[in-house]
């Protein structure tokens, strides 16, 4: 309870304040005679003394007194009036956001039109036309009915998200009723909410101040809840791969087999060093010892520790793992683009000759899009829903010295949807009038527009259907090679991967665990976690046998010692739990961090 | 689309006008009072004695203010002259009609709180996204908290406050009234200014408190919008700073801004009570204040129906130009 009111501030001051004033009328009760709240004509307008504390008006009213008797009629309207509204609103949101349809039409339209009619001066004009004025219970009564319009609008937007829910579903389905399902699922969850809004109510009766701000919960705002959703997203335990249905050697491109991507084996090494870090010069970005890490009030995190990989020119480079093992902190890292409470704290990137830790904040921003482009995830909501397509071509190149003149620019922005495969009058329309596939290649076309050298594109697919995939993933690549660009392919999905990259980096718990050319990943996983992902792709021989990793993912907070995946190895043995392994080379031309492989 | 948009919204707004015209046709109805017999009794003991012939007065008065006729012809009546913006005489000012009065006043009231609010809503709505923006110089930190105080506070107390400070203590601005009483309302420069100096105290108080709710609510949409995916890729696009803070966040931070907006301009008529009476200004809110201390019905009943066809226009007018704002409104079923 303590915790709650100290998480929920406007219920909190709401209480102390409810609190005084019951004080104020009773202290005041003990101590100033309420006789004096009485008009009397020959104390009329004095000064303060102390007498009269506050001193008197016209009518000769001690103005202390008047406000000990006055108060507790004020709390009185209050109450009734916040109560009654708080509970008439709750009910009628609940039918409203539960049964949907002309209920809902109905009492929302009452309560919208309602909102816009003034209730200071209804009530003005009920007190002016009532015979005699209004007594106490029954303004409370007018105001409780003015005061039903606002929860039952922000009531019930919850209400409405709430009913979506899995719970609400199977209840649904197990047959409860409507009223049952409202009283004993619905009601129980939004209790904190409802408490608020009468905490709230209590405070503000101003109609000026309880002006809707949109449904849903409001901003997190603290760092501490912002922490806490980064750790969530971070550590979602969700073992659960999407895969497709591949064969493992039914590649993309079978000409382009990537060769070895060290220069020089050097068998045995298993020291820290980073792979691919030394006599790279081809390498057209090198990743060295990345670490992100997010500050949490319990301790810092690490997102990404000590990664290292290297891309060479043209080279589609995959980074697989589950939710929260790094992979995309790993994209942003690259772009320098962690927030806080995250920060970069060790490890270096270089495009070409260039580092990037050394750019300053301008130079980076510059390199951005120019140098190394993003293709975001989802592409649901990665673009601008006020701007046309065409403004937020146009942002990317004027914010790049690329003023073009109108007529170039329109000729530019043609030929990049062109490229992607979309249409030109495309770039008249806004996000929300086109489909998910047509969205991601808009955010394809953005990244392609200043031809940079790499691209990262993190789960590009991951909000689409499996044949929009496959299109948007073959547009990706074939824009790749007429920039002669390298990728950076971010995503859980094992299939796409084997389709499209030609080596593959699996990450686990923040770290690079397995690095290999993809065809031999498939065939010859070396790390006893690439294995069992591997085994998990369902495969045309053995139908109906799909195989999941047993366990969770760790909580990065909270990593076992020694090799991070020793709790769910069914190989592991004594060292795992003790020796955390670094990356080395095993098989033909790959490298993998574990002590059996 | 957009024609069948905009009728849409229209024919919200007239219904909110024929409901604010019925309920101000029906709650004295209802009331059971009977103006006309209440009026000629009060004058009859004000003469000293009852007219014999009272009963055939209130008969002849009902016949001739139409009220003899039955309630549906009543309400057609009604319903035509308000068309006319007729509201008929104010009873206190008679022969004043309330139609003028209320023309009289609307202008000082738009003219202060249309200012002040819009005033505020800039400068609160500005502040509150640099407030959310981590590139915002450091010591706007320092300008949040007295923003929230002041907002905390009643703006009529804070009237009293400022008028006490600057006209009292300090006579810097004039106390009370629109202009200088005496003076001739004209063109001048001289009365503009001397306009403007009446204005500035109260809308002072004005501004003081409302800045700090608009700071708010912006500072909170801000905060919601700079987590949204779309600001991510601006910054992975390599925009500018102030291309991510003006087109990025803050446009799309605005736009529940913008609905509380109309809703406050609407309110801006009948929110003005208080400062208005407070400070002695011949807005509508002093007005409606006067009426009420005076029992003319008629005036508060034009009154009413001025403010709830404002904030009705108010509304028709953002949702008008809301598609403009936001270009997913438009094809979002009925909102």
């Amino acid at each position: 309870m303590i915790r709650y009111l100290r998480r929920n501030q406007s219920l909190s001051i709401g209480i102390a304040l409810l609190s005084l004033l019951a004080l104020f009328v009773i202290i005041g009760n003990l101590t100033v005679d309420t006789e004096n709240a009485r008009p009397l004509s020959v104390r009329a307008l004095q000064p303060p003394s102390w007498e009269h504390p506050f001193g008197t008006d016209r009518q000769g009213r001690d103005l202390l007194a008047a406000m000990v008797a006055g108060t507790p009629l004020t709390l009185k309207i209050g109450f009734v009036a916040g109560f009654l509204g708080v509970g008439i609103g709750t009910v009628l949101a609940f039918i409203a956001g539960y049964y949907r349809g002309m209920t809902d039409t109905l009492i929302r339209g009452i309560a919208d039109i309602g909102l816009t009619v003034p209730g200071l001066l209804v009530l003005i004009i009920i007190a002016v036309s009532v015979r005699g004025g209004l007594t106490v219970d029954q303004m409370a009564i007018v105001v409780a009915s003015l005061s039903w319009l606002n929860p039952t609008r922000t009531i019930r937007s919850q209400v409405l998200t709430l009913r979506e829910r899995g719970y609400v579903e199977v209840a649904r389905l197990n047959g409860m009723t409507g009223p049952e399902i409202i009283l004993r699922e619905l009601m129980p969850n939004l209790l904190p909410y409802l408490a608020a809004t009468l905490g709230e109510r209590r405070l503000r009766r101003d109609p000026r101040l309880d002006r809707p701000r949109g449904p849903g919960p409001r901003p997190a705002g603290s760092a501490d809840a912002r922490h806490d959703a980064v750790l969530d997203q971070l550590q979602r335990r969700d073992p659960e791969w999407l895969v497709v249905v591949v064969g493992g050697a039914d590649r993309h491109h079978p000409d382009r087999v990537p060769g070895p991507v060290l220069p020089h084996r050097r068998p045995g090494r298993d020291r820290q060093s980073p792979p691919a870090a030394r006599g790279m010069n081809a390498a057209v970005l090198r990743v060295e010892g990345l670490r992100v890490s997010y500050d949490h009030p319990r301790g810092a995190v690490r997102a990404v520790d000590d990664v290292s990989f290297s891309l060479r020119p043209r080279e589609r480079f995959g980074l697989a793992g589950e939710s929260g093992s790094g992979k995309s902190t790993m994209a942003l890292a690259i772009l320098r683009l962690i927030r806080p409470p995250g920060r970069i704290d060790g490890g270096e990137v270089w495009l070409d000759d260039t580092k990037l830790s050394a750019l300053s904040d301008d130079a980076m921003r510059r390199l951005r899009l120019a140098g190394i482009a993003l293709v975001p995830q989802g592409s649901m909501n990665a673009l601008n829903p006020v701007l046309r397509i065409r403004a937020q071509i146009a942002d990317a190149l004027g914010d790049h010295d690329m003023a073009l003149s109108r007529r170039d620019l329109d000729a530019h922005i043609t030929s990049l949807l062109g490229q992607v495969g979309l249409a030109s009058e495309i770039a008249d329309r806004y996000p929300h009038e086109l489909s998910g596939g047509m969205k991601q290649r808009a955010c394809i076309a953005i990244a392609i527009c200043l031809r940079p050298k790499v691209i990262i594109a993190d789960e590009p697919t991951s909000a689409l259907d499996v044949v929009v995939q496959r299109q948007v993933m073959a547009t990706l690549g074939r824009v790749q090679q007429e920039l002669g660009a390298a990728v950076i392919l971010v995503g859980h999905d094992m299939g796409l991967m084997a389709q499209f990259v030609d080596r593959l980096g699996v990450m686990y718990a923040g770290r690079l665990v397995e690095i290999a050319p993809v065809g031999e990943i498939i065939t010859a996983p070396q790390h006893p976690y690439t294995q069992m992902l591997i085994a998990s792709l369902p495969s045309l021989e053995r139908k109906g046998t799909m195989q999941g990793i047993p366990g969770l993912a760790p909580l990065l907070r909270d990593l076992p010692p020694g090799c991070a995946f020793h709790p769910r190895c069914p190989r592991a043995v004594a060292r795992c739990q003790v020796e955390r392994p670094e990356l080395r080379h095993v098989g033909a031309h790959g490298l993998a961090a574990c002590h059996l492989a | 689309m957009q024609f069948a948009y905009i009728a849409r919204r229209f024919g919200v707004f007239l219904l909110i006008v024929w409901l604010a015209a019925s309920l101000n046709f029906l709650l004295p109805r209802l009331s059971g009072q009977d103006p006309v017999r209440t009026k000629l009794l009060q004058s009859a003991q004000l003469g000293g004695y009852v007219h014999a012939g009272l009963e055939d007065m209130v008969k002849e008065y009902d016949r001739r203010f139409g009220l003899d006729r039955p309630l549906w012809r009543q309400y057609l009546t009604y319903l035509t002259s308000t068309a006319r913006l007729d509201f008929n005489y104010s009873i206190a000012n008679y022969p004043r009609t309330v139609s003028e009065m209320i023309a009289e006043a609307v202008p000082w009231t738009i003219g202060l709180l249309g200012v002040t609010t819009l005033l505020s809503f800039g400068i609160g709505t500005f502040l509150g996204a640099l407030l959310a923006w981590p590139g915002a110089p450091r010591w706007m930190r320092w300008l949040m908290p007295p923003l929230w105080a002041l907002h905390a506070i009643p703006f009529f107390l804070l009237g009293l406050i400022l008028m006490y400070l600057l006209a009292l203590q300090v006579p810097l601005l004039p106390i009370f009234g629109g202009y200088t009483a005496g003076a001739i309302p004209s063109l001048s420069f001289g009365f503009v200014w001397d306009v403007f100096r009446h204005a500035l105290l109260p809308g002072l108080s004005i501004v003081l408190v409302a800045t700090g709710g608009w700071a708010l609510g912006m500072r909170g949409m801000m905060v919601t919008t700079m987590g949204e995916d779309y600001v991510t890729f601006a910054e992975a696009k390599g925009l500018k700073s102030p291309t991510i803070f003006l087109r990025y966040c803050l446009r799309n931070a605005i736009l529940p801004q913008t609905t509380a907006l109309a809703l406050a301009l609407g309110q801006i008529l009948s929110g003005a009570v208080l400062v208005e009476v407070i400070f002695g200004y011949p807005g509508i809110g002093a007005l409606l204040f006067q009426a009420i201390r005076e029992n003319d019905h008629f005036l508060i009943q034009g009154i009413v129906f001025t403010v709830i066809v404002a904030l009705g226009l108010a509304t028709l007018i953002l949702d008008i130009f809301y598609p403009w704002l936001d270009p997913r409104i438009s094809y979002r079923r009925e909102a």
